[in-house]
């Protein structure tokens, strides 16, 4: 049964950008959702714009909707007023292809892409009106099911989800589909076909597992109630992501989304080795893309959807090791028909500014480099093989190249951080300005640098080296802050900070356990919703709603954690191995690097043992040549 | 492959005018969004588009007055410069498969390029308005009136808020023509309106105007609007564009 389309569409005259509510984009595919065996409902916990603008969907999108017995379909959080509207009308959350109610499908998959969606997932089951918890769901209520990076430590939103998978979902979609077609062919009950799940690869069944706490309030022991569950879920990856569909058309929004554009996935992983980085770890290994095949992509891309845009996607696309080719590729194929390339994420080197400098022609908008922090010692202490000299080099060479305006991000709050450090910003900054003023003024220009300094707040991060650490108390950050605000003033400065507030919810929930579940339900309950959104974050509710629930939230976020000590995801594996993440620990203490694994010696994280999966690198690279 | 320099986008050798519904979904998009979506399915369409110059070329294309988010269409008009002259019934086939739904391709013609451009011909718009059932069921003669009243007052003052602030104006004189439609029990409004540089009338002020007149409350259900048609002035009198 459709929702009620005349009561939809009188709200939709009302509402802000009522065009993220409407089907039939380009490239949606729609199939009669009756005529298939499987409907499954893609859910992006926020905005369509920030939904619509990630490429797991997109993928997972195209290949469900390859087969025919599935009908995959795609809702996500309605803005502030249209829940308001549809919670008032009566109208349920529903698909966007087919109208249809959120509870008539089979299987709902939800994105976690950022701790601070959870209130929205609970705000859309709510508006589905589908038990939160996975307990009390039966056999009438959908499957519903997560996926992304916060399933590496999804135990604050475990009891919401009867199925999680761990890891990359090209593969593994298809296998729960199946095996939720053979449990539903054979009458399974819901606990039988939850360990039927359980038995597919990388899928972690929190239902399954106990967790024991101590008196003191850490966890005693976690543990498989049921023969079905693995211990640990190993995550799921893909041996060779050019035998895995990637898609070739993209559904072409009506209202522009935030990534409004091609997105051409070079590489997956990250050989780098950041040690606050979780996408450095739980992506690994590398798996490079066949140089063809991504110009094939790009022109098959380009046709179907007419984007003017190719934005070449990865952790750091300049590491693709054939990235030279590919660039020089597409620019000659497009830049007459007025399609541009474009790189988002730039490595701090000079190698990087040229490719920049190649595709982006005259539009030197700004560039953005990563140092992550102010002194050697301390980038040493972080794996950031980045140095003085390479980022001088690097802004040199952009404003060189006519750039004015570059942005550097900056951490604060990393462990072993002194005032030194945030000197080191300071310094930093102001050497990167000097070098600007000079450069343009060998330029002959009349224009001034622009240097913006963006500081984000560490929050340690499960699978990581730092996963032990605590996030400094808010109050210190607020100093830390105050300090570079203070510091970095001046023509040709700026300052752009995160609220700490928000940074240690991320903290508090990265660090979960379910023992948080309960206060993500009185959050919800309070009115709690877009927290990543800086003007709805409540976050009096928020604390409120933590006294509610009786959780200490500085608990997860601000304690210090021992090596013995059994974390919150000890059950899943991201494939590195604890001997690693330790040993990458005591080596930031003693601020040791770790080298780049592409550089041929291999750093022994257990990835590829662990998964049987090899580093897929198409032309190794060659020291002192790009 | 054939290789493009990026510094010669392709001189136009013909104007292609084309007109597009913008109607069911598509009418929520934003005059921008509308743009966009022209530009991109001009490209799915691989016509021979010419480009503007610098450095990020793209499609050379103007477009008829914007249209409210909400608003239907029957009649955007879409001047789109290309670098060869194609038949008219190539444009058509090319373009008319990759339209999203709600954006139909009504006509089409190749104009020779110099030809007045379609913001200095455009002098006024006609649209549809369709009130409601529920809200005036049985009493066209409400509506009448409101018309009526309309038409003969001197002066019709509108407040418009923008965020520069609220600007008062006279919406009379910009105001050609009202009508009744009556038949199948519809409750519907013609109206002719100023359109294009001597002054651009919202079809949603004039509704909104005419539901105040005829006293229906401001939670009454919103009017259905279509824009039906652009005119051109000729010899004092308005003619279709397209």
């Amino acid at each position: 049964m459709q929702i009620d389309s005349r009561l939809l569409d009188e709200i939709l005259e009302v509402v802000e950008r009522p065009a993220r509510y409407v089907n039939g984009e380009w490239n949606a595919v729609h199939k009669r959702p009756d005529e298939v065996d499987v409907r499954v409902l893609l859910a992006f916990p926020d905005t369509y714009e920030v939904g619509m603008s990630h490429l797991g969907l997109k993928i997972l999108y195209y290949i469900l909707n390859q087969r025919d017995d599935v009908a995959c379909e795609r809702t996500f959080m309605p803005w502030v007023d249209m829940h308001a509207a549809m919670k008032d009308k009566g109208i349920p959350l529903y698909s966007l292809e087919s109208r249809l109610p959120a509870r008539e499908f089979d299987i709902l998959g939800f994105s976690l892409q950022y701790e601070l969606s959870y209130t929205n997932v609970l705000a859309m089951l709510d508006l589905a009106g589908i038990p939160a918890r996975s307990e009390a769901r039966g056999a009438d209520d959908p499957l519903v099911i997560a996926g992304g990076p916060c399933a590496y430590n999804p135990e604050p939103v475990a009891p919401f989800f009867d199925a999680i998978l761990l890891g990359e979902g090209e593969e593994a979609v298809g296998e729960i589909v199946d095996e939720y077609k053979r449990a539903r062919r054979e009458s399974l009950s819901r606990r039988e076909m939850l360990e039927a799940l359980a038995r597919v690869p990388g899928v972690y069944v929190p239902s399954l597992y106990e967790v024991e706490y101590r008196e003191d309030g850490k966890i005693a022991r976690i543990f498989p109630t049921s023969p079905a569950a693995a211990y640990p879920v190993q995550k799921r990856a893909v041996r060779d992501l050019g035998t895995v569909p990637f898609p070739d058309k993209f559904v072409v929004p009506f209202a522009e989304i935030i990534h409004d554009r091609i997105m051409l996935e070079v590489f997956r992983g990250c050989t780098h080795g950041c040690r606050f980085c979780q996408a450095g770890m739980v992506y690994r290994p590398v798996r490079e893309r066949d140089l063809d095949d991504l110009c094939e992509l790009a022109r098959r891309l380009v046709t179907s959807t007419g984007y003017e845009e190719i934005s070449l996607m990865s952790l750091s696309s300049a590491d693709y090791s054939r990235i030279r080719e590919l660039v020089s590729n597409l620019l000659q194929r497009y830049s007459g028909s007025g399609v541009a390339v474009s790189l988002p994420s730039l490595r701090v080197d000079s190698f990087s500014v040229d490719l920049a400098k190649e595709v982006e022609k005259g539009r030197k908008t700004g560039l953005t480099f990563a140092p992550e922090a102010g002194t050697q010692r301390l980038r040493d202490v972080i794996n950031k093989g980045v140095t003085r000299n390479d980022l001088l080099e690097a802004v040199r060479a952009a404003f060189a190249a006519g750039w004015q305006a570059v942005k550097l991000y900056f951490m604060i709050g990393l462990p072993t951080e002194t005032e030194d450090d945030l000197a080191g910003i300071v310094n930093l900054a102001r050497e990167v300005l000097a070098c600007g003023r000079e450069e343009l003024r060998r330029a002959g220009t009349t224009r001034s640098p622009q240097v913006t300094v963006s500081v984000s707040s560490f929050v340690p991060k499960a699978h990581t080296p730092f996963q032990w650490h605590p996030q400094a108390p808010m109050e210190e950050l607020l100093e830390k802050q105050d300090y570079l605000k203070h510091h970095l003033r001046g023509r040709g400065l700026k300052l752009a900070w995160h609220d700490v507030k928000s940074s240690f919810l991320e903290a508090v929930f990265s660090r979960g356990d379910r023992r948080l579940a309960a206060a993500l339900e009185e959050a919800t309950t309070l009115g709690c919703r877009f927290d990543a959104w800086h003007e709805e974050l409540r976050f009096d509710k928020w604390q409120e709603a933590f006294a509610r629930s009786r959780v200490d939230p500085k608990f997860y976020a601000n304690t210090h954690w021992s090596y013995d000590d059994v974390l919150p995801w000890d059950h899943l594996s991201a494939g590195v191995s604890r001997d690693y993440l330790v040993a990458e620990s005591r080596r930031a203490a003693e601020g040791v690097p770790t080298p780049d694994c592409r550089l041929g010696k291999c750093v022994k994280c257990g990835v590829c043992p662990q998964l049987k999966v090899a580093p897929r690198i198409l032309a190794r690279p060659v020291e002192g040549v790009s | 492959m054939e290789r493009n320099a990026p510094s010669s986008p392709g001189k136009p050798q013909a104007t292609c005018r084309i007109r597009l519904t913008k109607t069911g979904p598509a009418r929520f998009m934003s005059h921008l969004d509308f743009i966009r979506a022209v530009e991109r399915a001009v490209r799915r369409a691989d016509l021979p588009v010419a480009l503007t110059e610098g450095f990020h070329p793209h499609p050379r294309m103007s477009f008829s007055p914007a249209l409210p988010v909400g608003v239907e269409s029957e009649c955007e008009l879409v001047d789109v410069d290309l670098r060869e002259s194609p038949s008219v019934d190539e444009v058509a086939r090319r373009l008319g498969c990759v339209l999203p739904p709600g954006m139909r391709l009504v006509s089409c013609v190749v104009l020779p390029r110099g030809g007045p451009s379609l913001s200095s011909m455009i002098r006024a718009a006609s649209y549809q308005v369709d009130f409601a059932r529920d809200n005036i069921a049985g009493r066209p003669d409400v509506i009448e009136a409101a018309i009526e009243g309309l038409l003969r007052a001197d002066a019709i003052p509108i407040s418009r808020t923008t965020p520069k602030g609220t600007r008062e104006f006279n919406l009379r004189p910009l105001i050609y023509d009202l009508r009744l439609l009556r038949g199948n029990g519809a409750v519907s409004v013609h109206m002719l309106v100023a359109a294009g540089p001597r002054g651009h009338v919202r079809p949603d002020d004039v509704a909104r105007e005419i539901a105040r007149r005829a006293g229906l409350g401001p939670g009454a259900r919103p009017a259905r609007i279509v824009r039906k048609e652009f005119y051109v002035e000729r010899d004092g009198r308005f003619r279709p564009l397209l």
